[in-house]
């Protein structure tokens, strides 16, 4: 049932062979196809603007009150693509091993190939656009090693390298809507997905101004709405960030592939209180000179600055001599858990220390504020303590979902029509992402991926005429009102927010970084009762047909409650250890995740029975003909 | 669009007429005090200058022209100062300087205005010569005497030199940014010497009006 | 539950700083068309270690178990740089705290008892929506009128092709850095929106890439901005002090020597 649609044939013509093979459409009969695009990130506005310059009709969302706001802003550190300006040995396939790896083994080969090779084409076009990456003196373009990768192919534009591209693309997008190619609808939230015979046809869109209930139609919809990474209430995801596109296309009949493959990032800025909704990310990129390190015994109550170095233990250089605090994110994040689960963490014991002393005594303080200024001033800013003299205080935070809604090679769920792109697919980074891949994958699925395959699709499908008076349009109205009156009515005591961090920490607790059988099962013993109470005693103020943010937070936990209970069902099945996913049965004796090749080494992709029913699981199995299954190893 | 749209009817075009207007409206303020300081010369170098002054070869083209400089100035600066008001129809209830805004340059319109009444009575007490009345014998000096030997007027001539100062202390560099230039080194220190240029103008010409005032007024 | 990921949500780990008590006076406007007004709220227990948005929610929990409804106000990425926030606090845009934006400006800048007056942007192009929300489309629009490099996707010569001077390069990318939140237009005493169009049309203007349109992009951008109804630069430079990316007023000199190029 699940076919992957890999093109047969060598791995590096498989693009080729299949852009060839793809059937096209006619300049001069674009304009009969229309577009929804749902997403203005990197993948929906690159996605947007380019098939508008092709011709079609598209029709854009996006939830934020611009188009540029999008998450994809906050991506600090860079993005790769297998130029090989360095002359240091990358190569597409060097990109494409790397990210295979990276991913361990949990990704499909024929995609990764293609991601590689389109990223150098990224860098070209976000270059004609007038993004300022990082110039060397010369005037050619500057690149930095990045993640622990052992060539320089990360390009970057200071440390808002994904806030530049999302403008570039944002312009791109900004000057369709000009043009009057693309139809912008800002301030507007997907709440469910049109499906008819069989085919995505349109969705059903709430104006977060007015509140009024909107149809579109389409020939084909493309959701690019990002991660769900919001169900674990604190991310570094922003507060809009939500599953709601993705899972109502779930429950239409779209399968959910791998949803408990979450990235953890190791470097960020710890939890302080009960009241903060918000965890903000240190680029990894201060791995290169931090040293990681927590007192060697319990109860220390010495400043940091007074503990000798007897009594420091250096634990990534101690347990990884040759990749020291340059372990793989992952890695990284586990050991940090460790350590304070032993109860040697610091300030109050879930953080521990990422400190520059070192570094500033070997190279001096002048050349650390040059390559970590902003990053120094931005941890000033929010703990108020300077980290030129006191060590950073760092604990590992949800940062990024690799799951995602199931796609073929063309970019298409299950469901005809229905395309999925960025990060809300889950098809290019297995069980963790490599650093720097993220905005690769965004603008190579927008940019080089759909065009050719949404092309393909038009080419080979009729579509039947279809108008938003069809039943089917009806019915997904009904039930969107249905469900806004039905959260209006409860009237209850409970504040959405207060449901929203109940099951966020559930989640981390049983779902995080570390998980076994028994704290799955508590979890899916949990949610659905945090759910049910959520439908009894939620309290929704004021109406549905004006501005309404408490009704919009509201929908969108009420989806994280149904899918977080999916999340843990994944994970619990899942009786192996890969990339993101820690099951604490599956480990090696030295405490390093332990895959299950033989049994684990495919896609699980998630069918909906209905609510509150177990869903299906179907399995694609991955196919490696190229690379050698072996066990990550960064002793 | 058309040039004339370009700098008559768009903000950037229009804030750049204001600024080569202002630039030249400062150079004729700074021009206007030194001649001016002959009165401390006494009467006779004063007539002189007077007298060089009417007699130039294209004196009515230059007093036109002043004039024309003033009324483009005055009205852009009004349709300006019209506009931005227009920009923000409710204003903060609480709204503090955050370190750009000075004395000076939030008072422009302010300034701006009071110094068309000051340019009406300034013509009328000195140009036309019909307030207070003048006698067919005063030359220059004597008008100028007439008008500064009353305490209401000097005091109005020194509230109006403060106010110009105040005017031009931001207006000279706002000209020059205006105009498009701008360096990081240099610009902080135009905006000192606009300020000394400010100070420069108001004690100036308030000397002038103090000092005919303590000559030629009750006391003197 | 055996595995203990750390307790993350709900933990109190007693390095959370004092708390304080605040008076809030905040702009509460039902939509577009009603008239809005001041309403007054007391919040105790505030955390100095509090972001301002986390005091807002907390505000805003309050209100709801009131049976209030909570002040509107725009927010998302809380780490400032999707320009999302907004409000004029005490009379500063984004609040007190030099080149920070609201979400990451943190109570301990403020004091024990103190009141917080909390208003909107205010601005014709920047009409209100509700209490704190304002209706920002104006910026896109002003993008829209030439705030790009139009070139398709495909078909782009190879990112090297091109040599651009480091120092250009870097230039652009200060401009660039703009997260468009609209505070420049907020502090401007004539809600000019001169320094987010500067750093767009210096952005380009500094890059090889963007010189074919150089002189149309100024010229549409600067009659798009006047239609728009944002006010004229008067050269104060409240913009440059109250940006939280620290664009500078250079930009807007840049600008003015672009649009007399185009226009001569």
């Amino acid at each position: 049932m699940l076919d992957s649609k890999v093109p047969s044939g060598p791995l590096a013509e498989k693009w080729d062979k299949h852009k060839f093979e793809s059937k096209l459409v006619n300049p001069a009969n674009r304009r009969k196809f229309s577009v929804i695009v749902v997403g203005t990130g990197l993948a929906g506005a690159a996605a947007s603007a380019t098939l508008a310059e092709m011709g079609y009709n598209v029709k854009t969302f996006c939830f934020q009150d611009s188009p540029r706001r999008a998450h994809s802003i906050a991506a600090q550190g860079g993005i790769n693509a297998a130029k090989n300006y360095r002359n240091d040995g990358d190569s597409i396939y060097r990109l494409f091993y790397d990210t295979i790896k990276g991913g361990d083994y949990r990704a499909r080969e024929g995609n990764v190939h293609r991601l590689a090779q389109v990223s150098v084409n990224i860098i070209d076009q976000c270059v004609a656009q007038g993004v300022p990456f990082a110039r060397e003196y010369g005037g050619m373009l500057d690149n930095r090693s990045f993640g622990g990768a052992q060539v320089s192919r990360t390009f970057y534009a200071r440390g808002q390298t994904g806030q530049q591209l999302l403008l570039g693309a944002y312009s791109a997008l900004e000057r369709q809507i000009h043009l009057g190619t693309v139809e912008m609808h800002s301030r507007t939230e997907m709440l469910e997905l049109v499906v008819i015979n069989g085919t995505a046809r349109g969705i059903i869109t709430r104006d977060l101004v007015t509140g009024a209930v909107e149809r579109h139609v389409a020939d084909a919809v493309l959701l690019c709405t990002g991660g769900y990474g919001n169900v674990f209430f604190l991310s570094t995801n922003a507060q809009g960030s939500n599953v709601t596109a993705t899972w109502r296309a779930h429950r239409k009949g779209a399968f959910f592939a791998n949803p408990c493959y979450t990235q953890i990032h190791p470097t960020c800025i710890p939890v302080h209180g009960e009241d903060q909704s918000k965890l903000t990310l240190m680029s990894e990129s201060l791995r290169n000179d931090g040293r990681v390190w927590v007192p060697k015994s319990k109860g220390e109550t010495r400043r940091p600055e007074e503990i000798p170095e007897s009594d420091r233990d250096y634990f990534l250089e101690r347990k990884y001599p040759s990749f020291g605090n340059l372990v793989p994110r992952d890695v990284a994040s586990r050991n940090a858990k460790a350590v304070c689960d032993e109860g040697r963490g610091v300030s109050g014991g879930m953080a521990v220390y990422m400190d520059f002393a070192d570094a500033i005594k070997r190279v001096g303080e002048h050349t650390i504020r040059d390559r970590y200024g902003n990053l120094f001033d931005m941890y000033a800013k929010i703990t108020a303590e300077n980290p030129y003299e006191t060590p950073m205080k760092i604990y590992p935070a949800v940062h990024y979902t690799m799951g995602g809604l199931w796609v073929d090679y063309n970019l298409m769920s299950n469901v005809p029509g229905l395309f999925v792109l960025g990060e809300a697919n889950f098809s290019d980074h297995g069980a963790n992402r490599l650093g720097a891949s993220a905005l690769m994958q965004g603008l190579a699925d927008g940019y080089f991926v759909i065009p050719y395959t949404l092309g393909n699709y038009f080419g080979s499908t009729k579509s039947e005429p279809v108008t938003t008076d069809h039943d089917a349009f009806k019915e997904a109205e009904a039930a969107v009102n249905e469900r806004t009156n039905k959260l209006l009515s409860i009237k209850g005591n409970r504040t959405v927010l207060s449901f929203h961090k109940e099951l966020g920490k559930v989640m981390w607790d049983d779902c995080g970084m570390a998980r076994n059988k028994e704290g799955l099962n508590n979890a899916l013993k949990r949610i659905p009762e945090i759910r049910e109470e959520f439908w009894q005693n939620v309290a929704v103020t004021g109406s549905g047909d004006d501005f309404n943010q408490t009704l919009e937070r509201a929908g969108r936990v009420a989806d994280f409650l149904e899918f977080g209970e999916m999340f843990a069902h994944d994970a619990l099945l899942r009786e192996e250890s890969c990339g993101g996913h820690f099951r604490e049965e599956h480990q090696t004796e030295e405490n390093e995740a332990k895959r299950d090749d033989d049994n684990f080494a495919h896609v699980a992709a998630y069918e909906f029975n209905g609510y509150g029913k177990t869903p299906t699981r179907h399995v694609e199995q991955l196919v490696f003909e190229n690379v050698k299954l072996t066990q990550r190893s960064y002793k | 669009m058309s040039a004339f749209d370009k700098f008559f009817k768009y903000s950037i075009g229009k804030k750049q007429v204001m600024g080569v207007l202002g630039l030249l409206l400062c150079g004729f303020a700074l021009v206007h005090m030194t001649g001016n300081f002959l009165v401390f010369r006494g009467e006779d170098q004063f007539n002189a200058y007077g007298e060089f002054l009417h007699h130039l070869p294209a004196f009515r083209f230059i007093e036109l022209s002043l004039a024309a400089l003033f009324i483009v100035h005055i009205v852009m600066g009004l349709v300006l100062a019209v506009q931005n008001s227009r920009a923000r129809p409710e204003g903060y209830a609480v709204k503090k300087a955050a370190g750009g805004a000075t004395l000076g340059s939030s008072t422009m319109a302010y300034t701006g205005t009071y110094f068309i009444l000051f340019l009406v009575l300034h013509l009328l007490n000195i140009r036309f010569g019909i307030l207070p009345q003048v006698a067919d014998s005063m030359e220059d000096y004597g008008i100028v005497a007439n008008v500064l030997a009353n305490p209401i007027w000097a005091t109005f001539y020194v509230v109006s030199a403060l106010v110009l100062g105040l005017h031009l202390s931001h207006g000279l560099q706002s000209s020059f940014q205006s105009l498009g230039f701008y360096d990081r080194e240099y610009t902080p220190l135009l905006k000192k010497i606009s300020i000394l240029y400010g100070i420069v103008i108001a004690v100036g010409y308030s000397a002038i009006a103090l000092f005919m005032l303590v000559k030629h007024g009750q006391g003197g | 539950m055996a595995t203990t990921n750390g307790s993350i949500n709900g933990h109190s780990d007693g390095h959370s700083g004092k708390t304080i008590a605040l008076h809030l006076q905040v702009w509460r406007q039902k939509n577009s068309t009603t008239k809005g007004h001041f309403e007054n709220y007391d919040l105790s227990g505030v955390s100095t270690e509090m972001s301002f948005l986390d005091m807002l929610d907390m505000l805003n929990e309050q209100l709801t178990h009131e049976g209030k409804e909570p002040v509107a106000f725009d927010h998302d990425c809380r780490e400032g740089i999707c320009g999302t926030c907004s409000l004029m606090i005490n009379g500063y845009a984004h609040g007190p705290d030099e080149h920070t934006t609201t979400c990451q400006t943190h109570i301990r800048s403020f004091s024990d008892g103190e009141t917080i007056v909390i208003e909107p942007w205010r601005a014709r192009a920047f009409p209100p929506i509700k209490d704190l929300v304002v209706d920002r489309t104006s910026f896109d629009l002003l993008i829209q009128a030439g705030g790009y490099v139009s070139v398709s996707t495909g078909g782009v010569p190879d990112g090297n092709a091109i040599a651009v001077a480091k120092e250009s390069s870097d230039k652009a990318m200060d401009a660039a850095a703009c997260i468009g939140c609209g505070a420049c237009v907020a502090a401007c005493p004539n809600a000019s929106a001169m320094l987010f169009a500067s750093a767009k049309i210096s952005h380009l203007a500094l890059l090889p890439q963007g010189q074919v349109e150089r002189k149309n992009r100024v010229a549409n951008m600067v009659r798009a901005m006047d239609e728009l109804g944002f006010g004229n630069c008067t050269n104060h430079g409240e913009c440059e002090a109250v940006c939280p990316k620290e664009i500078k007023m250079d930009n807007i000199a840049r600008m003015n020597r672009e649009y007399y190029f185009a226009a001569l």
